[in-house]
């Protein structure tokens, strides 16, 4: 089983302020439904609350959110008490390629194990308090998949690379 | 000298402008039918919405309703009798060109719908035509036949969505398209929120094929419900496979349900395109 990190990034790193996304970027939504759809995708406990409740859990796909509490409830996704917990319930699923879709405490904690990582490349500089590891691209071959200039709905461009470990 | 620098500079430009051109122009290719088939459900749809709207809220046409005209852009609206005696037919009047409707969009020209009975009960048939119709820069033609299938075993109204020999014509666009579909009324049909249609929600499957405006064959899939929220104009969720002939196989992706816009994602393997519905 692939295990893949999915994430929007902007130039300084930055992926989140104050449990929302810092900007809004309707392409790259739809680039990130495309990709996960089908697939299990595992979340941060924060991650899943900061989705508004009308549209939880993600359609089209199984979900699983991580969290230590043991009181943690919501329907319709699997709760696992660790990360390891999640990508075991997925691959015993038989999943071809697993997401893990943040927030910055989940991807800092699967970055080393991951085999591929999807990034959309924001072309923004927000404010912020998350952050999307550092990692080095010399490990990975990559490839552009997506790219967006600024329109009407877009207020910053992008690219969309898929990096993949070399072996 | 100055002749053929003139010469040489102007071979320079033109190469340098049709090499940016040519990408330009493929790009356009490779989304063009998507584009078509995104733009064929949309119309078809909207014409739907404007019916069951004005069928909700006519208390011959079902029996909840409020005889409403559901928007300013309407010039006329009107049922063939005063009495529920069926057939019935609707005129849905839009006037002349640009009236702008409540939802910001361009429709002129006369939607008529004949009712074989009421539109909520199971086995009704509605035949939706339209003459010299528009919406926005596209005339619709051709013949929609919805016919009421009653409750699912999860208590969802369906109904039958077929398009014969559709036609949407408009500068550039000359798009011949069929489908047959399910349409299932998956929220707001609740007594008290009926005559409100902006709650209603409904998951279309089916498939639709037809021929874009190059004259290229193509056929549409849907794998995963198209979500028509009538808060929105636009689908905001759903998949297909599209196939055009010759062509690799390719997958179009309206979002997670989040999103209202007219943009949509079209993937070939690991190549992603933005595709925008043009109004
Ligand atoms: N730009 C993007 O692509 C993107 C994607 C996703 C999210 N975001 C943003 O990221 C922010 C949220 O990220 P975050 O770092 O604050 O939180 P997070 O990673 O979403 O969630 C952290 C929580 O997950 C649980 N958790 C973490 N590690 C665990 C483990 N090993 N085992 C079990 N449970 C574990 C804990 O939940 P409990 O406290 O319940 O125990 C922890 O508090 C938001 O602003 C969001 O909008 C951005």
């Amino acid at each position: 089983m692939i295990i893949s990190l999915i994430a929007a990034v902007a130039a300084n790193n930055v992926i989140g302020v104050k449990g929302d996304l810092p900007w809004h970027l309707p392409v790259d939504l739809k680039f990130f439904s495309e990709t996960t759809k089908g697939h299990f995708v595992i979340m941060g406990r924060k991650n899943f609350d900061s989705i508004p409740e009308k549209y939880r859990p993600l359609p089209g796909r199984p979900n699983i959110v991580v969290t230590r509490n043991k009181d943690f409830n919501a329907t319709n996704v699997t709760v696992c008490a660790s990360i390891e917990a999640g990508i075991e319930h997925a691959k015993n699923h038989h999943e071809s390629e697993v997401f893990i879709i943040g927030g910055g405490d989940i991807y800092r904690q699967t970055i080393g194990i991951a085999d591929k990582i999807y990034i959309t490349h924001i072309d923004a500089h927000p404010e912020g308090d998350t952050y999307f590891p550092e990692f080095n691209k010399d490990e990975w071959t990559s490839e552009l998949i997506l790219e967006k200039g600024v329109d009407d709905v877009h207020n910053h461009a992008f690219t969309t690379f898929v990096y993949t470990r070399k072996s | 000298m100055r002749p053929l620098l003139f010469f040489l500079l102007s071979l320079f430009i033109s190469t340098t402008f049709s090499s940016c051109g040519e990408t330009e122009r493929d790009q356009d290719l490779e989304t063009l039918t998507a584009r078509e088939v995104a733009l064929s459900y949309h119309v078809f749809d909207d014409a739907l919405r404007e019916v069951h709207r004005f069928a909700m809220r006519d208390s011959l046409l079902n029996d909840t309703g409020i005889v409403q005209r559901f928007n300013s852009c309407i010039e006329d609206a009107y049922v063939s009798d005063t009495v529920a005696v069926f057939p019935l037919y609707l005129t849905i009047n839009y006037g002349g060109d640009t009236n702008i409707c409540d939802d910001g969009f361009n429709r002129f020209g006369v939607i008529r719908a004949a009712f074989s009975g009421k539109y909520l009960n199971k086995s009704t048939v509605v035949t939706v035509t339209f003459d010299e119709y528009y919406k926005d820069q596209f005339r619709i033609d051709g013949t929609v036949i919805l016919t009421n299938l009653g409750l699912n075993s999860d208590g969802y109204m369906m109904f039958d969505w077929e398009v014969i020999d559709g036609h949407i014509t408009g500068i550039n666009t000359n798009i011949t398209w069929e489908g047959e579909h399910e349409k299932t009324w998956v929220a707001g049909r609740s007594f008290e929120s009926q005559s409100n249609v902006d709650d209603d929600i409904f998951h279309i499957e089916g498939i639709s094929k037809g021929r874009n405006s190059r004259g290229n064959t193509f056929e549409n899939e849907i794998t995963n419900p198209y979500v028509a929220d009538y808060s929105c104009q636009w689908f905001t969720a759903g998949t297909s496979s599209l196939d055009i002939p010759n062509l690799e196989a390719r997958r179009l992706n309206f979002g997670l349900t989040t999103e209202c816009d007219n943009l949509l994602i079209e993937r070939r393997n690991n190549t992603y395109l933005e595709v925008e519905i043009p109004y």
